[in-house]
């Protein structure tokens, strides 16, 4: 029961929506839904991408698209997938999530769980601009290390953000769930075929993608592939898989950036470079970089099968 | 055909037979025993369900949306506390005009925690946009499950329905209960079908926000679809006793009220326990009615007031409060009243909190109170324990 | 009281300038007010701000309809939004534009005065941010409030070098405007546009709308560079199709004849060096700008592997 090839729009996120110029969120939804195609169902969290592509009468999905609430997209999924089982209609297309870092790690984490545990058909795509943007870069669980937002701002006595970024890929991989990924706006064909992926697991799957936001980052809006590929570069965002709970496919990179490379083209960071005390903290972030380097090296094994279906 | 049983059992037999295609709940008592016997249905095949079991009622409430939302009948069940975490979650399943049923074991809201009855949960709900009836034994209960179904999926009124049913006095109890037979309901409940569902051949965006220039209207149409009920709640009722041979009447039961000059109000179970009060006056010649309000949202305001047309004086009793003013009820009726010049006086009660008990006696004292004319600005507590209290009245 | 109405696009600073004019009254020893339409616009997106300043204690809180004042912050909102809207009949209308007033495309019985306030940006600021110029700007043809006050509130805002050339640019077009003389007001009533934007289309039982419908939300009018083509070098890669948020370039399979011209002019810059063998194979797809979109963001220019995208800037 595909929708003929040739029926099939190319840009299911359609033009005209809102999204800031230049914004890695959108691109990573236009992306996500490239690899998909039009057989996909839809939950969006509020945050920006709910905000930008759904102003009554106006809507920027092509796809069957539902937004209910903050926390609750994974239950919202969790109902449209058990709805097409009772109805017989689950041949009709995947249960997709898009939602962003806060609506993820933070407020939405239980609804997750829940929707992990309870073993639902549905692919979780968190897209990471690492804070509450559509309310206005305030922290979130997702913020990185000394980023100023407008919640964990610098100051005298304040260097930004005190508290790494959480790990949400490894809390949704103890789930037990067949596949976890991360991947970046930066690496389309990464992207695309880690969303392919993903969305063929029968069961839960999750991917987090990396997707600058120059707003709230504070960078120009021209950089935002760049900038993404600069985290994955300097080891500040880690590509990765965990196919049955083994981590695999641990993206190479074959030069390592000194992370000052990435920090020093965005406002969020720039305090680092001015402030007394800065440096350190730079050696801080060098060392967390330099950390994941080689703790995911040491874990990282080579996937041997395809991933089931 | 009557058979006898425990009324949660009486709800889980009803809801099988409105064969939904979703069920998501999360346990709390006094509701378990509700979704207990449903787990019970689905697991020995009777009842072909997905039941999903969820890790809150915040996420039972937004997998019926999401179900519903697809186009599938959805039930759930909660109360008290769990009432109150689904909170946000309702505005958004009657604007999103998804027309979910839900049964509400009513229990008071902690703190204290208690897990007692009293209408304080679904009545804090007040204004999420569902429509509220209230049950006042087993077998109305049952019958409103399958009627509340027809009323929320009719396309004129497409707003989700709460059936407020009491902890304990109605789910815990056992008694004969109206069995539904399963042709019967397939006749008067036909398949879900709506026009609005998400599909991939027709791909609709649900949810969307609006901005000033929409939002007013979207809420006017949410409201127009509850006052529309006022008129679709006693049609479907009838509708319903010429298929089952029970007919609950509409918004409100008047109960010999034709010539009474003095007139209890009440929501939910206790109201048997009040006709019964009312047949004793009548027995010592006193001229006293009862009103049944079955539906609190949408108000009947119309109803009450004509019901009320003659009368010299009425009780109101809340089994909540809307703590620094009044009674929840009491208010509403007074407004209904407002502009009427031959209303009756009003008077209100607080009592039957947290699971105290409602005797005839204190129905008795009641019909006292307005027959003596006591003054009474507010609602007064009724069954307060004055003796416990340790502090100087202001 | 004097009404101010700001229309810009977000992330141009309408709300900042707002507030800067009321602070800049309050100064001047006025009551003053100033607000946004709260709103969840992006970058780019339409905005309002309003502000009010007044001898006595501002107790009104709705929004602005009668504006004595309209500042335009980008001169392509005059065909996007009813700028005049409500206009009072002697108000006057200072638009961000390097065209004289009578070419901007308003009402010609509106005093509208133009400043190239993109221009004065540029060139003292180094950045198209033009609030603050327009600030000097208004200042200078209204006269409602003093100049030093601008500066002083612009300077309290943006402490140290980037406050002083924000005061340099908002001096200069201060200057400018002093300088231009007041129109004589004709007594021709702006013609009031038809609320062609106002939809009445009947709304459904809940808000639920239809694919594609931001189709109508012509994006294009954001952008203030936009991006150039070079096709002659372009290898076909695709990058910056791939990498547009705004499905702003269309990528097109040209057939037939076209395809057979598209390949012969690529074997002959092939032949003069210019491209590889690998893009004549692929000569037959094209990559076009759709300008009623593209917001401008430089992605595509920054990613094109050849450089065959260039940023220019939008004339306005
Ligand atoms: C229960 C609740 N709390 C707070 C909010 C306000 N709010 C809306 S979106 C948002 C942040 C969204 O952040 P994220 O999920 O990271 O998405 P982004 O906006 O960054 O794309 C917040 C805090 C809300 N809508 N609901
Ligand atoms: S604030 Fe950031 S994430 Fe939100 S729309 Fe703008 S660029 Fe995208
Ligand atoms: S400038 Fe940005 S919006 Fe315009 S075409 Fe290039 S990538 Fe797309
Ligand atoms: S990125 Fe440059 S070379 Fe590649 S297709 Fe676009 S214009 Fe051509
Ligand atoms: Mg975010």
């Amino acid at each position: 029961m595909q929708a003929k090839e040739e029926e099939r729009p190319v840009d299911l996120l359609a033009s005209g929506h809102r999204a800031c110029a230049g914004c890695g969120a959108a691109l990573t939804i236009q992306e996500i839904l490239r690899a998909t195609g039009a057989n996909v169902f839809v939950a969006n969290s509020t945050g920006c991408m709910e905000i930008i592509s759904s102003q009554y009468p106006q809507s920027a999905w092509k796809v069957p698209w539902i937004h209910s609430l903050f926390e609750n997209a994974a239950a919202v999924a969790s109902g449209i997938e058990v709805a097409l089982k009772a109805l017989g209609r689950d041949e009709e297309g995947k249960v997709v999530v898009i939602a962003g870092d806060g609506g993820t790690v933070d407020i939405g984490m239980q609804a997750i769980s829940g929707m992990l545990e309870r073993g639902h058909d549905v692919c979780y795509i968190c897209y990471d601009n690492e804070a509450y943007m559509n309310t206005g870069n305030q922290r979130s669980g997702s913020t990185p290390f000394d980023a100023s937002t407008t919640t964990s701002p610098f100051g005298k006595k304040s260097f930004g953000n005190d508290r790494p970024k959480k790990n949400m890929p490894a809390i949704v991989a103890a789930h037990g769930i067949a596949y976890v990924a991360t991947s970046s706006v930066g690496y389309p064909r990464d992207l695309t075929k880690k969303v392919q992926k993903a969305v063929s697991v029968s069961g839960p799957a999750y991917l987090q993608i990396h997707a600058p936001c120059n707003v709230g980052w504070g960078f120009d809006s021209a950089k935002t592939i760049e900038i993404a590929r600069l985290a994955v570069e300097t080891g500040l965002w880690m590509m990765y898989e965990i196919v049955d709970g083994e981590l695999v496919n641990v993206m190479k990179v074959s030069r390592q950036q000194p992370v000052e490379e990435y920090l020093k083209q965005q406002r969020r960071f720039a305090h680092l470079f001015k402030m007394p005390g800065g440096e350190a903290q730079i050696k801080l972030i060098q060392d967390y970089a330099n950390h994941n380097f080689e703790t995911y090296k040491a874990a990282s094994r080579e996937a041997t099968g395809e991933i089931q279906t | 055909m009557l058979e006898i049983m425990e009324g949660s059992h009486a709800i889980a037999l009803a809801v099988k037979a409105a064969r939904p295609n979703v069920v998501s709940a999360y346990p709390i008592t006094p509701q378990t025993h509700i979704v207990e016997d449903i787990s019970q249905l689905i697991a020995d095949g009777d009842l072909n369900a997905q039941y999903v079991k969820v890790e809150s009622e915040h996420s039972a409430m937004s997998v019926c949306i999401g179900a519903s939302a697809t186009g599938a009948r959805t039930y759930t069940a909660t109360t008290s506390q769990g009432l109150a975490l689904m909170h946000e979650v309702l505005f958004n399943a009657a604007g999103m005009r998804l027309p979910i049923v839900m049964t509400v074991a009513n229990r008071a809201l902690s703190a204290p925690l208690s897990i007692w009855n009293d209408h304080q949960d679904s009545i804090s709900e007040r204004d999420s946009g569902w429509i509220q009836i209230y049950a006042e034994d087993n077998t109305e209960a049952s019958d409103l499950t399958i009627q509340a179904y027809r009323i929320a999926e009719d396309s004129r009124i497409q707003v989700p329905v709460m059936v407020c049913m009491d902890g304990y006095t109605l789910t815990h109890t056992y008694e004969p209960v109206e069995l539904l037979e399963q042709d019967l309901v397939d006749d008067f409940l036909p398949p879900y079908r709506p026009t609005d569902f998400l599909s991939v051949y027709d791909p609709k965006s649900f949810g969307m926000f609006a901005d000033p220039n929409y939002y007013t209207e979207f809420r006017y149409q949410n409201h127009r679809a509850l006052e529309a009920a006022k008129a679709v709640i006693p049609e479907i009722s009838t509708e319903f006793g010429e298929v089952f041979d029970r007919d609950y009447g509409g918004l409100i039961e008047e109960y010999r009220c034709d010539d009474a000059e003095y007139v209890l109000m009440a929501m939910g179970s206790v109201v048997g326990t009040l006709k019964d009060t009312v047949d004793d006056l009548r027995d010592d010649g006193v001229r006293a009615g009862a009103i049944k309000l079955r539906s609190y949202r949408p108000f009947p305001a119309d109803e009450v007031r004509s019901a009320l047309a003659g009368v010299e004086a009425v009780g109101i009793l809340d089994k909540n409060i809307s703590l620094g003013f009044e009674g929840a009820l009491f208010t509403d009726v007074k407004a209904s009243l407002y502009h009427d010049d031959n209303a009756p006086k009003a008077f209100g009660f607080i009592a039957g909190l947290g699971g105290r008990d409602i005797p005839k006696r204190i129905f008795v004292k009641m019909f006292d109170c307005i027959r003596d004319d006591k003054k009474i600005a507010k609602s007064e507590f009724f069954d307060l324990r004055t003796q416990i209290l340790d502090f100087q009245e202001v | 009281m004097k009404e101010i109405r700001i229309h810009g696009r977000g992330g141009q600073g309408s709300v900042t300038a707002a507030e800067l004019l009321a602070v800049a009254a309050f100064e001047d020893g006025k009551y003053s007010q100033a607000f946004p339409f709260f709103g969840v616009e992006r970058r780019g997106a339409p905005v309002t701000a309003f502000t009010r300043l007044s001898d006595k204690k501002i107790r009104l809180r709705s929004q602005i309809y009668e504006p004595d004042y309209v500042i335009v912050q980008d001169a392509t909102l005059v065909s996007a939004v009813d700028v005049t809207a409500g206009l009072k009949p002697d108000g006057i209308v200072i638009v961000n534009s390097e065209k004289s007033a009578e070419d901007v495309g308003l009402n010609a019985g509106i005093d509208v005065r133009t400043i190239d306030a993109t221009g004065i940006a540029l060139e003292i600021i180094g950045r198209p941010i033009v609030n603050t110029t327009l600030l000097g700007a208004f200042a200078g043809a209204t006269g409602e409030i003093s100049i030093e006050s601008i500066k002083q509130s612009v300077l309290a805002r943006f402490p140290g070098k980037i406050g002083e050339v924000n005061v340099q640019a908002a001096e200069k077009a201060y200057q400018l405007m002093a300088a231009t003389e007041r129109k004589p007001h004709k007594k021709t009533r702006a013609r009031k546009k038809e609320a062609a934007r106002e939809s009445y289309e009947k709304i459904p039982t809940a808000a639920i709308g239809k694919p594609g419908t931001s189709e109508v939300t012509e994006t294009g009018d954001w952008r203030i560079f936009y991006p150039e083509f070079d096709m002659e070098q372009c290898t076909r890669c695709g990058k910056c199709f791939e990498n547009c948020p705004d499905a702003a370039i269309i990528e097109r399979t040209l057939r037939g004849k076209e395809a057979d011209e598209a390949r012969k002019r690529a074997e002959e810059l092939e032949k003069a060096g210019k491209i590889k063998k690998a893009a004549v194979k692929k000569a037959h797809i094209q990559y076009e700008l759709d300008p009623t979109y593209c917001k401008g963001c430089g992605i595509c220019a920054n990613e094109c592997p050849i450089q065959g995208i260039k940023m220019k800037l939008e004339e306005k």
